[in-house]
């Protein structure tokens, strides 16, 4: 008796605060799976474009689909292949005419957790950034009245009535089932996930290269390798909000050095500031840096250690972050031990998640219907 | 007896019934207004400290916890799950709501700047705890009570770091805010305005010259900040 009047109270109650009947809402009927640490990630997704089952699976078709460029020859997944953490090996990518850009094509992981898009910061939506390569004339470069045409003749209008209940084909609509399979690319199974959840035991070096990682270096009283005043946590990459997570690395001195930022906001303080990329995956996504000047994680190691280049808007994070006390003005460096870069190394190989790049889930649809 | 389950069963229909429906709560704000001294905050103006270092902030952030309110008949109402996390967003200003609190007259208001005791280090997203807000240290440590980045130009003309990153439970600070008369808790229209001034950070009792220190992270220097923000930095406007 006591439960039925508990329930019926509850009944009472959940009608009350429901929308009102005849508001749409898409069904939200994907289950984006990603572990606590990360932070939270529901209030990210845009209210007008849910993930959802359908929705994904044609993002997913769309992502490989080569009707979207101009011959017919390139897909997104070109410069963003899976086995490479969906990016292309590349310092820069030709697009379908053999032209190049002047940037790297960045992984695409746990984009949940990010906001600003590209390098520079220039996209303010994955939607936005998803259609973007499509009509780019150094990329894939084609209209959207010639792609949308070939995908209602390639029979795609059905799959936007599934996903949108429309089968009208916009490029609303391709950016945002683009979004949905991008959105749901969540790499959460390295070795440092698995240590995370207490699933693995560190070697000692990946132990010490953790602490290393994430420790800013006091003279004297702390050891640090200050990657992870910029990749922040677990997550490893830029602060979110904002252009919090846009840093001038040391890559270049004030003569020569890429504009980054600025292009987008005009402030000379923002000049050679780029976007602080996850290191999910890093060992898979050589070359590195904005414009893939290095090969290695080596090199990398050794251009935070001993390579910086200082300019008028070098990050003070840089510039206050050094094992040894420095002279006012001196070019900061951080005087790590060659065991150190050994041990900071193994953590980033830690980085990789082999499921991540081999989940069936995300790879190419249309080398699956063959099989 | 009989009384007392039935109130049980009322309950949830109290906790979750939407807001409109009640009557005996109402919605209380809470606005940090950020301040240097008599200046309003603004990220990227220079700003002098005691010991006369000009300098600018691009980030500030502080970190509130575990509010309570004590009405006028020593009840104490504690906020479950206030978790707040205080930066300049609107100007200098950020405003926060606290809803469900009862209506009567209240005579003080505590919280802790930083995070009090196991949800620091829990992970768990509880309020503003979130892994992914540039607050969290790593895994293991737990949150910045309070972050500030920024900079200053050195007497030899540098730009140099004014880093400031306090965490670890030491850091942790009760703060106390009797309101100089009762304040009525009515139906609507509620709000206590504090002041946060940034070079309270800097000053009283430790000033700081960041010609010698400018950087505050987890060493024990940081723990200077926290006794100069213990007191004095956040200030009830009465």
């Amino acid at each position: 008796m006591r439960f039925i009047y508990f329930s019926l109270l509850i009944t009472f109650i959940s009608f009350g605060c429901e929308p009102k009947e005849g508001e749409f809402t898409p069904k939200n009927d994907f289950e984006l799976k990603a572990p606590p640490y990360f932070g939270s990630f529901n209030e990210r997704i845009p209210e007008d474009n849910p993930t959802t089952t359908k929705g994904f699976e044609l993002g997913r078709m769309l992502f490989y689909e080569k009707k979207l460029s101009g011959d017919n020859r390139m897909s997104c997944a070109n410069c963003h292949q899976q086995s490479k953490a969906f990016t292309d090996g590349k310092a820069f990518s030709p697009g379908i005419e053999g032209q190049v850009g002047q940037v790297s094509s960045m992984s695409l992981v746990n984009l949940l957790w990010a906001e600003h898009f590209t390098w520079n910061g220039k996209m303010q939506s994955l939607e936005d950034q998803s259609t973007e390569p499509i009509r780019n004339p150094i990329e894939m470069h084609e209209n959207f009245d010639n792609a949308i045409n070939k995908l209602e003749e390639a029979g795609y209008s059905r799959l936007f009535q599934e996903a949108f209940e429309t089968d009208q084909i916009t490029e609303e609509m391709i950016g945002k089932a683009l979004a949905q399979f991008q959105r749901a690319l969540i790499s959460s199974n390295s070795k440092y996930d698995q240590y995370l959840r207490g699933e693995y035991d560190p070697t000692p070096s990946e132990k010490r290269g953790e602490q290393l990682f994430f420790t800013h270096p006091i003279p004297g009283q702390l050891r640090g390798g200050n990657c992870g005043d910029c990749h922040l946590g677990p997550l490893t990459s830029g602060a979110i909000d904002e252009f919090q997570g846009f840093h001038n690395n040391g890559l270049d001195n004030d003569e020569n050095m890429d504009e980054g930022l600025m292009a987008v906001t005009g402030n000379s303080n923002d000049k050679g500031r780029f976007k602080t990329p996850s290191l999910r995956n890093i060992a898979l996504t050589a070359p590195y840096m904005h414009d893939g000047r290095f090969q290695t994680l080596e090199e990398v190691i050794e251009h935070y250690d001993n390579g910086i280049h200082q300019s008028s808007t070098l990050d003070i994070l840089i510039i206050e972050g050094s094992n040894e006390n420095q002279a006012s003005g001196e070019r900061p460096q951080l005087f790590l031990s060659e065991q150190e870069k050994d041990d900071i190394l193994a953590f980033l190989h830690m980085l990789t998640d082999e499921d991540f790049i081999s989940n069936p889930q995300f790879s190419n649809p249309f080398e699956n219907e063959n099989n | 007896m009989k009384t007392i389950k039935s109130l049980f069963y009322l309950l949830p229909f109290i906790l979750f019934a939407c807001q409109d429906d009640m009557e005996e709560t109402s919605t209380l704000e809470l606005e940090f207004i950020h301040k240097a001294g008599d200046e309003d905050f603004e990220y990227g103006k220079l700003y002098q400290n005691e010991a006369e270092n000009e300098f600018s902030l691009r980030l500030w952030r502080t970190y509130i916890s575990e509010i309570k309110l004590i009405n006028s008949e020593d009840e104490i109402i504690s906020i479950p799950e206030s978790y707040h996390l205080i930066e300049p967003k609107n100007g200098n200003r950020f405003s926060l709501n606290l809803n469900q609190i009862p209506i009567g007259n209240y005579k003080a208001i505590d919280f802790y700047i930083g995070i009090a005791g196991e949800e620091n280090l829990s992970g768990e997203i509880i309020g503003d705890l979130d892994p992914s807000n540039n607050m969290a240290w790593n895994w293991t440590t737990g949150y910045k009570f309070i972050r500030m980045d920024g900079e200053f130009q050195d007497a030899a003309g540098n730009r140099r770091g004014v880093v400031v990153h306090i965490g670890k439970e030491i850091n942790l600070k009760a703060q106390e805010f009797v309101f100089p008369q009762l304040m009525n808790i009515s139906t609507q229209n509620n709000k206590i305005s504090f002041e946060l001034d940034l070079l309270e950070a800097f000053q009283n009792p430790h000033s700081i010259d960041f010609e010698v220190l400018s950087d505050f992270q987890f060493n024990d220097e940081a723990d200077l900040i926290g006794e100069n923000y213990a007191e004095g930095f956040v200030k009830l406007i009465e």
